[in-house]
This record gives C-alpha cells, sequence and structure tokens, in this order.
C-alpha cells in the first residue's frame, strides 16, 4: 500500500517549502487584523517549521526523520534557508533546523485554566523567516526547482515516504500557469507514492478559514481554486491518522488551506507511538 | 527457584543503544517481571519506561498495596521530573517535558501455589501468595475470568498462578507445550495500532487508574512458559499464531540456542528484513515456570 513507509533516521522524508515572497504579499491579510499577507506567510512557515521540529525531538536532541527545505519566490528564486548557521545545502536536517532558528520570540497564548476561563502563557516561538514582499510571483519556477530537487531525493531515498511540498502563496503566479508544473512536480515518485503538493493560500478574502476542502465550490476566487486544483487529496494512510486525531476529514480532501493553519497536516504522518491522552 | 527468566533485546534499526525507549526488569526470586515501551513521540520516554519497570519489580516488598502504581506512581513521577532537573533545556524540549514522558506498561507477578479442597482456586485466607497477588490485583479481586485450566492437584507437582497489569499493547502470552493458552491484553493481531493506552509521567494517578489499566490472571504448571514482549515482536506472535503453527517453537529455540543474545538479534534483523516486522525497539522477556 502507497504512503505507508516507515519515516525515520534510516529512511527519512523531506519536506520542501515554497515561500511566496513577491511584492503582493504586503497587502492586508483576511487572516488577522493589521497583518500583511507576508506576516501570515511567516507566521505559517514559522508554525509548520515549529511543529515539525517538535514532532522529532526526543529529549535534549532531535531525531533527523526527515530533511527541510525552502524555496523562497519573489524578486528571484531563493535556494535555503536564511541566515548563515542554515546556508549550504538546501535540504537540512531536521535537527539543524532546530537548533538554529533566527531567533527566539516570546508569545503570548490563551489556554483553559481548568476552571472555565482563559490564562495567559508566555510560549517561546522560534522565527526562521521574517516577512519579506518584494518583486513578482516566480510560482512555476519554484515548482521547477522543487521538481530539480526532489527528483535528486528520490534519487537518493527510493523507498523514502514521498515528499512533501507545502507552497505558501497568495496565488498569484506572474510567469504562467502553474498548473503544468505542478502536475510534473506530483508525477515524481518514491516506490511508496507519488510527491504531495499541498497548498496555503494566504488571501485578502475576509472568509472563514477553510481546511482539506474536497470540492472548490466554496473557494472564493479564482487564486484560490487554483491552488486548491494543483493540492494532491491526502492518501487514505494520512486519512487513517486524522480519524485516530478525531480531526474531521473526508475522503477526496485536498491538502489545501484556506487562510487557515495546515500544520495538522503534519499530525497525520505516523512516525511512531502516538501520545492520544484521551480515554 | 520457582521460575527462571532470560531476556532479550534490540534496539530499533538505525538507531544507537543509547536511544532504545523499551525497558525491562526482572526479580526471579520475587516472581515479579515488567516490560515497558517509551512512546515514539514523547521526550525522555525511555527513561521513563526504565523507572516504570524497575519500580514495578522493587515493589515486591510493598505487601499488601492494593495495586502496584497508585502509593508509588507519584514517586515515580517525582523521580523523573528530577532526573530532568537542572538541564538547560532548548526550545523544543520545554513543551515536551511539561507534557511528560509516555510509556506502554506491563507487569506481572508470579507465584506457586499450592493447592488447597475446598477454597476453590483463589485462596486467600491466610495463603502467603495471596499477599503477592494483591499486589497487582484490584481489591477486591476480580473473578478468574480465564478458567481453562483447572488445577488437578495430583497431576501438578507445582502449581503457579499468575497475574498481569497492562496498560497498553505491550503484551503477556502464557503457551504450553508450544501451544497458546492465553494472550494478555490483545489477542488478535489486528488489534495494535499507533494510539496504545499509555501511563504518563505527568498524568494524574486519576487518569490512570480510569480505563486504561487492564488486568488478567491465570493458573499454570511446571513446564509452562509466560512471555512478555513490546509491541512489535507481540503483533508478529500473534499473526504467526493465528497464520499456523505459532512461532513458540522458533521463541523455544531461541532460550537454548549457543549464543541466545546474537541469535536473538540475528532473528529479528532476519524478520525485519522479510517485512514482517515493524522497525521498532524489541524486548522480550521469557519466564520459565520450573518443576523444582
Amino acid at each position: 500500500m502507497a504512503y505507508t513507509a516507515e519515516i525515520s533516521r534510516s529512511n527519512p522524508t523531506c519536506f520542501l517549502f515554497l515561500v511566496d515572497q513577491s511584492g503582493s504579499m504586503a497587502e492586508r491579510f483576511a487572516g488577522q487584523a493589521n497583518k500583511s499577507k507576508a506576516e501570515g506567510v511567516a507566521d505559517a512557515i514559522n508554525r509548520l517549521l515549529q511543529t515539525l521540529v517538535l514532532r522529532c525531538a526526543k529529549g535534549d536532541y532531535i531525531l533527523d526523520r526527515y530533511l527541510i527545505g525552502v524555496i523562497g519566490y519573489g524578486g528571484e528564486i531563493g535556494l535555503g534557508f536564511p541566515g548563515e548557521t542554515l546556508s549550504g545545502e538546501v535540504l537540512q536536517p531536521v535537527s539543524r533546523i532546530g537548533n538554529f532558528p533566527l531567533r527566539i520570540e516570546e508569545r503570548v497564548k490563551r489556554v483553559e485554566d481548568g476552571a472555565g476561563g482563559l490564562v495567559e502563557q508566555r510560549v517561546k516561538f522560534p522565527i526562521w523567516f521574517d516577512p519579506l514582499a518584494q518583486g513578482k510571483t516566480p510560482m512555476c519556477a519554484a515548482l521547477q526547482a522543487a521538481h530539480e530537487i526532489l527528483t535528486d531525493f528520490v534519487g537518493r531515498y527510493p523507498q523514502c515516504f514521498p515528499p512533501i511540498v507545502i507552497n505558501i502563496s497568495d496565488g498569484a503566479a506572474t510567469d504562467g500557469d502553474p498548473v503544468p508544473a505542478a502536475a510534473a512536480l506530483r508525477g515524481l515518485a518514491s516506490r511508496d507514492g507519488n510527491v504531495l503538493l499541498f497548498n496555503v493560500h494566504v488571501s485578502i478574502h475576509g472568509l472563514q478559514p477553510i481546511l482539506f476542502p474536497t470540492a472548490e465550490g466554496s473557494l472564493p476566487d479564482g487564486y484560490a481554486r487554483l491552488l486548491f486544483r494543483i493540492s494532491s487529496e491526502l492518501p487514505p494512510a494520512m486519512l487513517r491518522q486524522a480519524q485516530i486525531l478525531d480531526m474531521p476529514v473526508k475522503e477526496a480532501a485536498r491538502g489545501f488551506a484556506f487562510n487557515a493553519d495546515l500544520a495538522s497536516v503534519i499530525m497525520f504522518l505516523d512516525i511512531g507511538t502516538r501520545v492520544v491522552t484521551r480515554d | 527457584m520457582a521460575t527462571a527468566s532470560q531476556t532479550f533485546w534490540v534496539v530499533r534499526r538505525g538507531h544507537r543503544a543509547e536511544e532504545y525507549e523499551d525497558a525491562f526488569a526482572s526479580d526471579d526470586a520475587a516472581g515479579r517481571y515488567a516490560v515497558a515501551d517509551g512512546a515514539t513521540e514523547s521526550c525522555f520516554a525511555g527513561l521513563w519506561a526504565r523507572l516504570l519497570a524497575e519500580g514495578f519489580v522493587r515493589a515486591a516488598g510493598a505487601g499488601v498495596a492494593p495495586d502496584p502504581f497508585s502509593p508509588s506512581l507519584a514517586a515515580l513521577q517525582e523521580q523523573w521530573c528530577t532526573a530532568l532537573s537542572g538541564r538547560r533545556l532548548s526550545w523544543y524540549s520545554e513543551p515536551a517535558i511539561e507534557r511528560g514522558a509516555f510509556a506502554t506498561f506491563l507487569g506481572l507477578t508470579v507465584w506457586e501455589h499450592e493447592e488447597r479442597g475446598g477454597e476453590g482456586e483463589k485462596g486467600r485466607g491466610g495463603d502467603p501468595a495471596a499477599d503477592r497477588y494483591s499486589l497487582v490485583s484490584p481489591s477486591p479481586p476480580l473473578p478468574l475470568s480465564h478458567s481453562t485450566l483447572p488445577l488437578s492437584p495430583s497431576s501438578l507437582p507445582r502449581a503457579y498462578r499468575w497475574a498481569a497489569m497492562a496498560v497498553g499493547d505491550a503484551c503477556l502470552f502464557h503457551t504450553r507445550d508450544e501451544a497458546l493458552l492465553q494472550a494478555f491484553p490483545l489477542e488478535r493481531a489486528a488489534q495494535f495500532d499507533n494510539v496504545p493506552k499509555l501511563v504518563g509521567s505527568r498524568m494524574s494517578a486519576e487518569a490512570l487508574l480510569g480505563r486504561r489499566r487492564r488486568w488478567s490472571d491465570g493458573t499454570g504448571r511446571a513446564g509452562d512458559r509466560l512471555w512478555m514482549m513490546t509491541d512489535a515482536l507481540a503483533q508478529w506472535c500473534l499473526g504467526e499464531n493465528e497464520a499456523g503453527p505459532g512461532p513458540w517453537s522458533a521463541l523455544v529455540s531461541l532460550l537454548t540456542a549457543p549464543r541466545p543474545a546474537e541469535r536473538f538479534a540475528s532473528w529479528i534483523e532476519e524478520l525485519r528484513d522479510s517485512g514482517r516486522l515493524k522497525n521498532d525497539d524489541v524486548t522480550l522477556l521469557a519466564i520459565s515456570l520450573e518443576a523444582n
């Protein structure tokens, strides 16, 4: 069965983020007031990276179950993480990502106090990406760059759980129709299945967030529908994990988030005994 | 000695020995045995699994406490926290330590049982075994639900009883003449998944004392074997048992191999190569009920 390969240090998988850093990202973001889309993008990728690291944290070290890479696209195609410590290879082991954020901020989170109210709690929020908005939106070029990097990866790890590409964008490609490049990327495969392409749409439309839709009818504009169409369906093995986690994800759901947090998709990977504390 | 035990373990492929997150403990003299399996997705889980297994076996002298954990769980949790205090924590260890470590657990007590007519199978009053029994039994004890092994004093020079408690999917198998008599707490290979019930290092005793725990007990005789193992091997054993003659003769042959630990390790590697055994830490505690 596809998408059942072990994800481990000896058989790692790969997460590749495509991050829209174009000039249009300076526009207001509907997800939260007083925020630009670029800030929405930075929050989204920082949260995704944090989730990826936390799933591999074993105490005082991080188990290298996957490699993580980033392709920024704005004024130009930028391969790799910003900052000197993570420069070099585009794909870096998750332990390096975890150990070298640009900085760690303190944020305030509201949590239940156990007596029906909410209390504010200070939490550490590592930052790898700052908001950036400049130039055009060469999404096709970014998808092609991803194709090249992942061709090499599946060549090196032919038995791997298929790489997952997460494209975070407002959907307004300026270098042509991204559909063929996206299809080529999804056409790449390891022996365990095809590359999964998921999309996070950061939009100015103030609709309710939409996560894992099964059809494009509810989406507000052409950009959202385009990103929906190029998104892979969640494979059955991931749907099963979603069920285990009591997440309402339907069959034929796409890996697509409209102004929503896609971090839960990382929880749909089976990397061993889960901690589910309900009885 | 009434029981004798051998322990085998192999770390997950691709991991170093110090990354082993299962744990085991045994005390043949006290008839106490435990295996535990630290959850992949939690921090310092190997340490927690060790504390649980060793804590259970050490509690042999705890007397008539009705539960092996309720008096000592808090102390074990405290030990886990103490072991981690004073460390410089990175941003990713803090939330994980706050959440705690998690492990599955299986504890077993075995004792010789002197058959006495008229008292039924659970002679309690004045029976020195009763104290040891009560260590792993709720109070009042559960009725013997597995009455498939009627004891007959004339045919049993030595009779044994065992009682086990489990949280999660580490399993106990009771075999006789290479046939499975009882499997606990899971009975079919299809019952395994990646969300077993877990004991947490920060979990309240109430949460643990709820529906997570399972109990079982049984009777045995000299020559029987009890196998305790963590989930990967347990799932394979149940699958083999469902498919045909079962894995028991293969397991028995390991015990008498010239270098059992090496033989076990290479056997596990073969099973992994064949794709029939999940790549996970593997722990096996083999206990034989002796004739003398």
